[in-house]
């Protein structure tokens, strides 16, 4: 029996400090820069979901939901040539924030965290780690991080002849601003 | 006892699944996200049609605001004669130049000129409805044109006045369509076509002409697909003696442009002449081949990320068409690399050698003269064409050939040439030190024309020949044969500026007299000269060497802009030469700058890879 009520009791507690934070309409963008061109596209229709508890911070987004300011950007982005979006419709990030205990989710302020986890383009996977910011205000909690990627590493490859045009290092912006689900 | 056990153990794994029980499925998430967006906003139903014409139809498609969609078209005569005349592309019996404007998304505004009768059309097109799925469900888009076109050439005899109000035609259509699936779209055409009736050869001739014309599209690729459209005239609305016409065409989109290749039995353009004036019925023997261009400008820069419509394809970014490698820097020698943009300066070949396992297909065109007046648009209403291409074979071996006729600027000209160009010494700098790139071209060039007594000469507008009975031709086949050797030598001095000499010899194996040298030789001299990252100005001068002139004949100097986008290099100019092969350019320019004997003139060339490089370059 008392075993039993500890148990209870344990299991109890775990909900206490568990906090999910969920946003449907977090943005993300992506930018590549050269001497000849830059592109840029924004998405802001990420979903996203991180836990105050353990630390666990996902987002998925739709590769159609990117928008660029030329159609023609646009359209090659998801292509055959690109992001093959026929193919794969969505990518998305699972991971973890290691320093979670650090943010005080009660108390106003900008904590600066690491993130690392997978990032999945396409049909690739691969380990990523960033720094980033978890700013809590009125509570209102937001996320913001900047990171590089190898589009290489994703097989974002292009035809020949964009290649002096686009970077093989594609800048990410995350930016999110969350509700306590 | 066991009851409490059992209300613990529930309790307990109830509290445990709610912990896992927080987790959400991202995914799901996303698509309920999407799908709520989805429902709650109107999609309009983009791209029907890739552009606003179908073959030589409109289409529902409207221009997007603030976009030039820039419009050329070629009718050419009929594949009746075969190979000899190119399946007809030696004569165009119709090339229109025209433009549609976005003024909204909805209201285009265009207008352009067709060669044929010398016909100037302008239109107003207003997209009422929008075919769209979502918060707003429409099956279809409907679109209304309204069209005026006036005709400017002048009557073969004098006496016969015609006034202006006559030379005025009128078009107004309905464009009905719908997007079935994004491989397939239809689109109904109810037409009127509405000509003065006093112009009318037959008085019994209708004056408001009907028909209902249907068209379609189906995609075989994301990017291509095939094309037709058909118009049924209204028995007691058509003109006697007309046909209803069939177009049956290819569509390809690349890089900002629609191309659409099409055959047909009909030869017009605007709706006056393609739809009512069909002089044939559709079968092997009054079968014309034609093509559309569409390429699209951004005039005003859209403000944000919305649009409406998919065809605003703007151009892509520019690349160095001699396909530049990447020179790492750890190379020791560093080759010079495009000391000109393409194979070609403007008439003549430039040190450049076309990479491995690419093909550079070559279009150009030599109008007639500008002496000729605002009435034939400067010559641009004649032309003399070229249509070849450059293969690499190596990095320094290029074979190439083509085919040329005289069109109506030199009816008697079809010719075809061959060649084969080496670069010897490639100028760099570094580890070697090489002032200079030498290249070697030898061309042979063939003429086709037809030995008949008569020249006979195809009447494009007409149809038949006429003949030119005052000469008698009677040609040998060693006669049709003429040779060029050439030895290229240039220096790229820095990007700024670029300078070529041309020693070069053409043999002719006939001279019309025993005082004109078989062998003549001629000196040229090429320079190109940078303006901004993807133009230039070229100079192009041959001085044809004493004694080694053909009667009658002038050096020929052409004067050159180029541009270079998208893969593609285009080139302008103004030269007194019409022709487009060594021997024609270099020893038969009839023309002096001095007298306004001046053609405009331009030159495609568009490289595709036909072998993949092996390494990453």
């Amino acid at each position: 029996m008392k075993i039993l009520s500890v148990i209870i009791l344990i299991l109890a507690s775990f909900n206490v400090n568990a906090q999910d934070y969920l946003t449907r309409n977090g943005s993300i963008s992506i930018y590549s820069h050269t001497d000849l061109e830059d592109v840029k596209g924004n998405n802001n229709e990420v979903v996203s979901l991180f836990n105050s508890a353990t630390g666990s911070f996902d987002f998925k987004v739709a590769i159609k939901s990117f928008h660029f300011v030329k159609a023609a950007m646009e359209d090659h982005f998801n292509d055959e040539n690109y992001m093959e979006t026929d193919k794969y419709p969505k990518a998305g990030f699972s991971g973890k924030i290691s320093n979670m205990a650090d943010v005080n989710f009660s108390k106003d302020g900008v904590y600066t965290v690491t993130v690392s986890g997978n990032l999945t383009i396409k049909d690739v996977t691969k380990p990523v780690t960033a720094k980033g910011t978890i700013t809590v205000k009125n509570n209102k909690v937001s996320v913001q991080s900047i990171f590089t990627v190898k589009r290489k590493d994703y097989h974002v490859m292009g035809q020949s002849f964009v290649q002096s045009k686009l970077s093989d290092d594609i800048q990410i912006t995350v930016n999110c601003d969350y509700d306590k689900r | 006892m066991f009851k409490k056990r059992i209300l613990l153990i529930v309790i307990s794994s109830l509290l445990a699944l709610h912990n896992f029980a927080q987790d959400v499925n991202l995914d799901s998430l996303l698509d309920a996200e999407m799908d709520k967006k989805t429902k709650s906003e109107t999609q309009l139903t983009e791209a029907t049609f890739k552009t606003g014409r179908l073959i030589n139809s409109h289409t529902v498609e409207t221009a997007q605001k603030g976009v030039l969609d820039f419009k050329l078209s070629h009718r050419f005569s009929a594949t009746d004669d075969g190979l000899y005349d190119m399946l007809g592309l030696d004569n165009a019996i119709s090339i229109r130049v025209g433009g549609d404007y976005g003024l909204t998304n909805r209201l285009t505004i265009g207008g352009g000129r067709s060669s044929y009768e010398k016909e100037y059309d302008a239109f107003l097109k207003y997209r009422l409805l929008w075919q769209s799925s979502g918060k707003t469900n429409m099956p279809v888009s409907l679109t209304l044109v309204s069209s005026a076109m006036l005709r400017t050439l002048k009557p073969v005899n004098d006496s016969i006045k015609i006034s202006t109000v006559d030379k005025f035609s009128y078009a107004f259509l309905a464009l009905l369509a719908r997007k079935f699936n994004s491989n397939f779209s239809m689109q109904l055409m109810p037409t009127m076509v509405i000509n003065n009736p006093s112009i009318l050869k037959d008085n019994s001739a209708p004056s408001k002409l009907l028909s209902i014309g249907i068209g379609a599209r189906l995609k075989l690729s994301k990017r291509t697909g095939l094309i037709a459209e058909y118009y049924y005239q209204l028995p007691d609305y058509k003109l006697p003696g007309s046909y209803n016409p069939l177009s049956i065409g290819y569509e390809i989109e690349t890089g900002g442009h629609v191309f659409q290749f099409n055959i047909s039995n009909s030869t017009g353009i605007t709706e006056r002449t393609a739809v009512t004036e069909t002089k044939n019925p559709f079968n092997l023997d009054n079968l014309h081949l034609g093509f559309n261009i569409s390429r699209v400008f951004s005039i005003k820069k859209p403000k944000d990320y919305s649009r409406f419509s998919s065809n605003n394809t703007q151009a892509l970014p520019a690349y160095d068409t001699t396909q530049v490698a990447v020179v790492k820097e750890k190379e020791p020698i560093q080759y010079t690399q495009a000391t000109f943009t393409t194979t070609r300066l403007i008439n003549g070949h430039t040190v450049e050698t076309t990479q491995k396992g690419v093909l550079d297909l070559k279009v150009t065109h030599r109008f007639g003269k500008l002496n000729t007046g605002f009435y034939n648009v400067f010559g641009l209403d004649q032309a003399s064409m070229r249509i070849g291409a450059d293969y690499g074979i190596t990095n320094r071996l290029t074979i190439g050939g083509g085919r040329s006729a005289g069109g109506l600027v030199n009816p008697s000209l079809k010719e075809y040439d061959g060649f084969i160009k080496y670069k010897i010494i490639q100028q760099s700098s570094g580890k070697k030190n090489v002032p200079f790139t030498v290249t070697a071209l030898s061309s042979v060039m063939y003429n086709s024309l037809r030995e008949t007594k008569d020249i006979g000469v195809k009447d494009p507008v007409n149809g038949g020949y006429y003949t030119d009975s005052s000469q008698t031709v009677k040609i040998n086949n060693s006669d049709r044969f003429h040779f060029a050797y050439e030895l290229l030598l240039a220096r790229k001095f820095g990007d700024a500026f670029s300078l070529q000499l041309m020693p070069t010899m053409v043999h002719y194996n006939i001279v019309p007299n025993g005082s004109v040298p078989n062998d003549l030789f001629t000196i040229g001299a090429g320079v190109r000269v940078r303006l901004t990252p993807r133009s230039n100005l070229n100079f192009e001068y041959y001085y044809q060497l004493p004694g080694h002139k053909l009667p009658g004949t002038y050096n020929s100097f052409a004067v050159g802009y180029e541009l270079e986008t998208g893969g593609h290099v285009f080139q302008f100019q103004l030269t007194n030469s019409y022709g487009t092969t060594e021997r024609t350019f270099l020893h038969e320019t009839s023309g002096s700058w001095g007298d306004g004997d001046i053609h405009f003139g331009f030159n495609i060339a568009r490289v595709f890879t036909i072998v993949k490089p092996k390494s990453d370059q």
